[in-house]
């Protein structure tokens, strides 16, 4: 996004003082709309390639992005959000930022880094910090079908069309459910990867393949809980719940034990209409959360059998459900 | 990515001033971007780009990357649109080619008869009946698969020849000098539509037609075009394309252009009346009179561009009537082959696409030249066999600037203000872009002896442009040419 205009996938949001330098698409996506929801505009999202902080690339489209974002005289503060990087990469990309003086918050896995902490939504919250504007609770929309007791406990099946979103996801699911997430029947698929790309569009324009793939693990009696992530904006499919809702309402309908919980990534301004997308999903009988830590947190719980029947209340603070 | 400039706000020069100018996008690939572009009304400029076809990619950065790439194609390209053919003399292929009998030349790359369709084998049967090898069109045909003639491609021999292009000693030879690089070329007369050699047709009206342009029409050609001197053929070529002729489907023009040229020293010669009266109906009253000079104007052009080291212009577009070849400038004399395609056209009479042979002729050099399918928009007359409208010829000769080198300095076409054709193909932005070269074409029958059954175009096989650029990306760039960079076929 440059200039507010979106080139390639991108979500609709209100102009403001933060730019973004992405090694992850889904990442700044999730971001950007993040901050949207606590009424923070975005001006810029350089996308810089998943494979820009790989040793062999070592960073120079993120060094170039900063130094860009650090002259725009309109740019108040930067994120950068990317994949686990190389540690050489990750050095020169701190040492850049300390230099600008433009404030920089780095929203990069790295391990021993604190910088994972949370992941995307606790970036967010971290870019809110610095701006001095206080934290909202996430948009989220719970179910509104009732679940039977217990419903949900089981393996942890996860279809997403974001990769970084997946291994956030899965990072938080390893809190709650232990390190090794195959032993306990968990698992988490990119359907972005290029392994599933190859010679078809990416997954969120088609659904095809996800589709295919919600229904084998619905019809999977080990699988308790599904995880998607429905991310909206331009370039992206103009309807996501008028496939997966309906294929979401089957599923539970044809399975007692089965609970569904949807990461939804957009904004109230994206052409599919976040709101309407989240009311679909809920009434489809799937708990929806603009958070994407809390939609993996939420789904890792009834997988283990430790959430109640509705949402739960993250903080400990007031529902703020689609007043997003 | 642009380092910026000392400026004192610091932030203009940044990515090109990417971030503090109004986004000005241009999009490439699949629409759904550029339309959600679109609806955040943000200009923007579509580009029709589609990646290499799969297997292309290595040989197409390696001919990117050959040193002087660029400049030898710019060399080659060059020496083709300066080339200024002119027809000098009319002589018996025995004398001029030095053909022996028992030899026949043909279209496209090589070819033997157990390979050869239809038409190509009446072509040679009836060759054989002119040149009184055999009795019977059976006899011929036992005698040709016992491997009793020795078959050869025009090309070899800086020749072309229409549809079958059967070339036999006593058929007289259009001969083409070019006046810049000192080529020649050489090329039949035109026999004329429907039941004719070129098309497989060896009854006994095609033989006597046969006899009698040997024994008549090219001496009394031959007489003419040497009192007259150098026919400046570029010159004819230039006005026809203004006058509606493509120069491959449509000759009208031109060839009443050469006749007009060609009739006063006819008629100054020491012939009777009635014999010079003769060759100018026949002339006159064959509206494709012109094709086979054209032709030969093409290949002395493209000889010229031949054997320049790292080049990628095609210099030979040829099909024998089983296989397409193309010959590309800095791989030498190597065909690139592949099945020739069945034509897509206008049909005569109760014909219909089952009764086409595959695509044949040398006349794609007109194309490979500059105009026939490459002019199309210079044709409206003609755009029926574009299937259609005039916005069709425009399109298929406006498509061509995608994949040629240049735009012709002589042709031009009236309908685009006078823009040169495209000319030059470069055998790597076909395979880069995907687009095929527009051909015009006759239609020969399949069946041995039936003649013409139609008109219209034909595309090449994609195949043997990746296979050229892969040979081209694999050629040393010491080999093949003379020391001056000329052409290497002119010893031919």
């Amino acid at each position: 996004m440059v200039g507010g205009a979106g080139l390639g996938f991108a979500n609709a949001v209100r102009p403001g003082p933060v730019g973004v330098v992405a090694a992850s698409g889904t990442g700044a996506q999730q971001l950007m709309c993040l901050l949207d929801a606590a009424g923070v505009g975005v001006r810029h999202v350089l996308g810089v390639g998943g494979r820009d902080l790989s040793p062999a690339v070592s960073g120079r489209s993120s060094l170039a992005a900063l130094a860009a974002l650090g002259a725009d005289p309109a740019t108040e503060l930067i994120v950068l959000v990317a994949k686990a990087p190389a540690a050489r990469s990750a050095d020169l990309i701190r040492e850049a930022a300390r230099r600008l003086d433009t404030p920089v918050v780095l929203a990069l896995p790295a391990p021993g880094g604190d910088d994972v902490a949370g992941g995307l939504t606790a970036a967010a919250e971290r870019v809110l910090k610095a701006l001095g504007r206080p934290v909202p609770d996430w948009p989220r929309w719970p179910a509104v079908r009732s679940r039977a007791p217990g419903a949900g406990a089981g393996a942890l099946r996860g279809l997403f069309a974001g990769g970084t979103l997946r291994d956030e996801a899965e990072a938080v699911a390893r809190d709650l459910l232990g390190w090794d997430l195959e032993r306990g029947g968990h698992r988490l698929r990119d359907f972005g990867d290029d392994a599933y790309t190859r010679g078809r569009p990416h997954p969120m324009i088609d659904p095809t393949l996800r589709l295919e793939a919600l229904a084998r693990e619905a019809a999977d009696p080990a699988c308790g809980v599904l995880l998607l992530d429905a991310v909206l904006g331009y370039g992206a499919d103009p309807d996501p719940a008028a496939s997966f809702a309906p294929a979401l309402a089957a599923a539970l309908d044809g399975r007692d034990g089965l609970a569904a919980v949807v990461s939804l990534c957009g904004t109230p301004a994206d052409p599919q209409d976040r709101d309407r997308q989240a009311a679909a999903f809920a009434g489809a009988g799937a708990d929806v959360y603009a958070s994407n830590a809390e939609a993996a947190r939420r789904a890792a719980h009834l997988a283990a059998g430790t959430a109640g029947g509705r949402a739960e209340e993250p903080h400990g603070t007031r529902r703020g459900d689609a007043d997003g | 990515m642009a380092e910026d400039g000392p400026r004192p706000d610091g932030a203009g020069a940044r990515l090109g001033g990417l971030l503090v100018r109004e986004p000005r996008v241009v999009a490439a690939g699949i629409e759904v971007l550029a339309d959600a572009l679109v609806r955040q009304a943000v200009p923007v400029e579509a580009v029709d780009w589609r990646p290499p076809p799969p297997g292309t990619e290595d040989a197409l950065a390696a001919v990117a990357g050959l040193p002087g790439h660029a400049e030898a194609n710019e060399r080659a390209v060059r020496r083709m649109l300066t080339a200024r053919p002119h027809l000098v003399d009319v002589r018996p292929a025995a004398d001029v080619l030095g053909l022996d009998r028992g030899t026949f030349l043909h279209a496209g790359p090589p070819l033997g008869w157990d390979g050869a369709s239809g038409p190509m084998r009446g072509a040679l049967v009836g060759a054989m009946l002119l040149e009184g090898l055999a009795e019977t069109p059976a006899g011929a045909e036992r005698s040709l698969a016992r491997g009793g003639a020795t078959l050869e491609p025009c090309h070899r021999h800086g020749a072309v020849g229409p549809m079958a292009g059967v070339v036999s000693p006593s058929m007289w030879m259009l001969v083409v000098r070019d006046a810049e690089h000192g080529g020649t070329a050489y090329c039949t007369l035109n026999e004329g539509l429907g039941k004719v050699l070129r098309y497989g047709a060896y009854g006994p009206e095609v033989i006597e037609r046969l006899r009698w342009m040997g024994a008549e029409l090219g001496p009394l050609l031959a007489d003419a075009v040497r009192r007259h001197g150098p026919v400046d053929l570029l010159s004819i070529m230039a006005q026809a394309l203004q006058m509606g002729d493509e120069l491959h489907n449509r000759n009208r023009a031109a060839t009443a252009l050469l006749v007009r040229e060609l009739a006063p020293d006819l008629a100054a010669g020491d012939a009777p009346r009635e014999r010079v009266a003769a060759a100018l109906r026949f002339a006159g009253g064959n509206d494709h009179f012109f094709l086979n000079a054209g032709m030969a104007a093409a290949k002395a052009a493209a000889d010229a561009a031949r054997g320049v080291p790292g080049s990628s212009l095609v210099v030979a577009m040829a099909r024998n009537g089983t296989e397409f070849g193309v010959q590309v400038s800095g791989t030498g004399d190597r065909w690139f082959t592949g099945p020739a395609g069945i034509p897509d056209g206008l049909y005569l009479g109760s014909y219909g696409p089952g009764d086409a042979n595959p695509d044949i002729g040398d006349s794609a050099i007109t194309e490979t030249a500059g105009f026939g399918g490459f002019a199309l928009a210079a044709a409206p007359a003609i755009v029926r066999f574009v299937g259609g409208e005039v916005p069709d010829a425009l399109d298929a000769t406006r498509r061509m600037y995608e994949i040629t080198l240049a735009e012709h300095p002589a042709l031009q076409i009236p309908l685009l203000s006078f823009r040169g054709t495209p000319a030059g193909i470069d055998a790597a932005r076909v395979v880069r872009t995907g687009i095929l070269p527009v051909i015009d074409t006759g239609i020969a029958g399949r069946v041995a002896g039936t003649g013409q059954v139609g008109a219209g175009l034909v595309e090449p096989p994609a195949s043997v442009f990746a296979d050229a650029v892969r040979a081209l990306a694999d050629t040393p760039l010491t080999s093949g040419a003379p020391p001056d960079g000329g052409p290497a076929s002119a010893a031919r």
